[in-house]
């Protein structure tokens, strides 16, 4: 019988750089994505200037984008993956930026944060509201069941006894269903809450920000203080509630229209997924239609959580610096490109060694493979936009043909 | 040990039931004899195989472990349809899973394939000092719907095994009588015997409904 009672077992943990524990292990047994990861700092440190060359001004990243080719180079450097120290300050300054004005409209944090204060809603106040403890069945009883779930090999997240992590996830998940209750909570969020709360308030984050020679910390409140009515005092915590409602509700990530009751928007992004793989690989979606492999069995949690609940943290956090520039699109792109890498493999299986393959995919997956061929994929926005419009609910019993026992 | 010989008969199973009653964990326990205290939450579903051994054949599960919020109930048909098998699980800690997997039963009879195999699950059979569901008001469910029951522990790996096997020999049975059916010899007389513990076909309920394709 085997337990996972090794979290208790100091002697041979370790964190991983993310701070997710693993036992130790030789070096060839070291995940892939870690490698990349150390390989990656490297690179952040030597990024780290450039950062802070574009948000040198007050203003931050608006006024250097103020030229197009700027916007360009912008994009590139989002693409090469935001350096770890400067997630926390570049994150919600990438929903304010905007890219394609005429798309998605940029809106950020500060803005929701602002609205909601004009309405008189404040995250405090959310918290006191939603405080003590649920009743039994009520949405708060789903989300705590939830909460030592989420990430529990996280440092922030352990659970034996509870961690700073598990309280702020509560606290901003039932804080979001207090605040929209047509949303209320959906299994799925708390994956994208966590990841938020890890790389906005996580001491790994801040302990990053301060390691950098250009402290990037500085920067958010130069760039804060650009918004009248945002209190400077706010914690961090409430930085991370408002950048989950920017997130959730911003035209140009807009999570939150996968959530919701009947979860459409989950369905519609996965048969756009369908679609755009099989316009750039027919070969290989052919072969997996044949075969009865559809994506909504495997990649509805790669969709539902943006990645965020199976996936390295590797892979995870360069998908989200393009989630919150470019919205859906780099998205699509990464899933496509993630199925790519592997191709050849794929379509030599039947669906038992699909469906497998598939699933241990998450912990083995090529992160500088797929990036590289997602860089090379050409999905057009309007195409996007067109198989967005085109995407029409299926009839409650659609009769599409499911795997029976052969 | 008797392994499995003869013939190897693939089953499509289901597991269905509300968050948090310990789908994935019956499933993880059953196919690989692990536990997670903190199993993480199934979002969409998830892909499992696992064989039990018969005396004279061997039953391949092709499982899927559906997510059981509410909110995905939406997307459990496609994973609920075509599947020979399916277990219904809830927490014998939280009465309101119960009531849940009642109504997952309901829905399995009214939509689910008609000669679909359905068990029920009391899982944390562990915590029984924290019982909100009795024993027997569950058995007495399940004899009134003509399912199997048992009640279940992932954690200690009770009934666990049993239960897919359980399941397995009824399969195989059904398999069997479907075959000899289609051969034109009698029923096999097994079936009988395991028949009063589960639902073999649907009765209809209002004949007038509608004809059975």
């Amino acid at each position: 019988m085997v337990d996972n009672n090794n979290k208790n077992n100091d002697n041979n943990k370790v964190f991983d750089p993310w701070g997710f524990f693993r036992l130790e292990m030789a070096w060839y047994e070291i995940p892939t994505s870690e490698k990349t990861l150390e390989r990656q700092e490297a690179l952040d440190r030597k990024r780290d200037r450039k950062w802070a060359a574009m948000t040198h001004h007050a203003g931050g990243l608006e006024v250097f984008c103020a030229k197009a080719s700027r916007k360009k180079k912008l994009k590139e450097r989002v693409r090469k993956g935001v350096p770890r120290a400067w997630r926390r300050a570049i994150w919600p300054a990438l929903l304010e930026v905007s890219v394609k004005p005429e798309r998605s409209q940029a809106r950020g944090a500060a803005s929701y944060r602002a609205e909601a204060a004009r309405e008189g809603i404040t995250y405090a106040a959310l918290c006191k509201k939603t405080a003590g403890d649920p009743p039994r069945d009520s949405v708060r009883d789903v989300i705590e069941r939830d909460l030592c779930r989420t990430y529990p090999k996280h440092r922030l997240f352990e659970t034996k006894t509870e961690s700073t992590g598990v309280a702020s996830l509560r606290r901003v998940l039932r804080a979001y269903a207090e605040f929209d209750p047509q949303t209320e909570y959906c299994q799925g969020m708390n994956y994208v809450a966590a990841l938020l709360i890890i790389h906005v308030c996580g001491e790994d984050s801040i302990d990053a920000a301060r390691r950098s020679v250009n402290d990037p910390t500085r920067s958010i409140t130069r760039m804060r203080s650009r918004e009248h009515l945002l209190t400077l005092d706010g914690s961090a915590e409430e930085d991370a509630f408002w950048l989950f409602v920017a997130a959730l509700k911003a035209p140009r990530t807009r999570l939150r229209d996968l959530y919701g009751p009947g979860m459409p928007g989950s369905r519609e992004a996965l048969s756009v997924f369908d679609a755009l793989l099989a316009d750039s690989h027919p070969a290989l979606h052919a072969h997996m239609r044949r075969e009865n492999c559809f994506p909504d069995m495997f990649a509805t949690h790669w969709i539902v959580t943006v990645f965020s609940a199976q996936f390295p943290f590797a892979l995870v956090a360069r998908v989200w610096d393009q989630f919150f520039l470019e919205g859906w699109k780099p998205v699509y792109r990464v899933a496509v490109a993630i199925l790519a890498a592997y191709e050849k493999d794929l379509r030599a299986k039947d669906f038992e060694s699909l469906m497998t393959f598939l699933r241990d995919l998450p912990d083995r997956v090529d992160v500088d493979r797929v990036f590289s061929l997602a860089s090379k994929l050409n999905i057009k926005t309007h195409t996007i936009d067109k198989l967005e419009r085109q995407f029409k609910l299926p009839p409650d019993d659609d009769d599409r043909h499911h795997p029976a026992p052969r | 040990m008797a392994s499995g010989t003869g013939r190897v008969c693939h089953f499509k199973l289901v597991l269905l039931g509300d968050t948090a009653v310990g789908k994935s964990c019956l499933v993880v326990r059953f196919v690989r004899d692990e536990f997670f205290e903190f199993q993480e939450p199934t979002i969409g579903a998830a892909f499992l195989t696992q064989s039990v051994n018969l005396e004279n054949a061997t039953v391949k599960f092709e499982i899927w472990d559906t997510a059981g919020q509410e909110r995905y109930r939406s997307l459990a048909p496609m994973y609920y349809r075509g599947a020979a098998a399916a277990i219904v699980v809830y927490d014998i800690t939280n009465k309101e899973s119960f009531n849940g997997a009642k109504s997952w039963v309901k829905e399995l009879q009214r939509r689910g394939d008609p000669n679909v195999v359905i068990a029920l699950a009391g899982n944390k059979a562990d915590l029984h000092t924290k019982r909100r569901v009795e024993y027997e008001e569950a058995q007495k469910y399940a004899e009134e719907n003509c399912i199997l029951h048992m009640e279940t522990s992932a954690k200690n790996a009770t009934n666990v095994k049993d239960l897919f096997r359980e399941i397995g020999e009824v399969m195989y049975v059904i398999d069997l009588n479907q075959m000899s059916r289609q051969l034109g010899s009698c029923p096999n007389p097994l079936l009988n015997q395991k028949g009063k513990h589960f639902r073999s076909y649907r009765e209809p309920k209002n004949n007038d409904n509608k004809a059975c394709c």
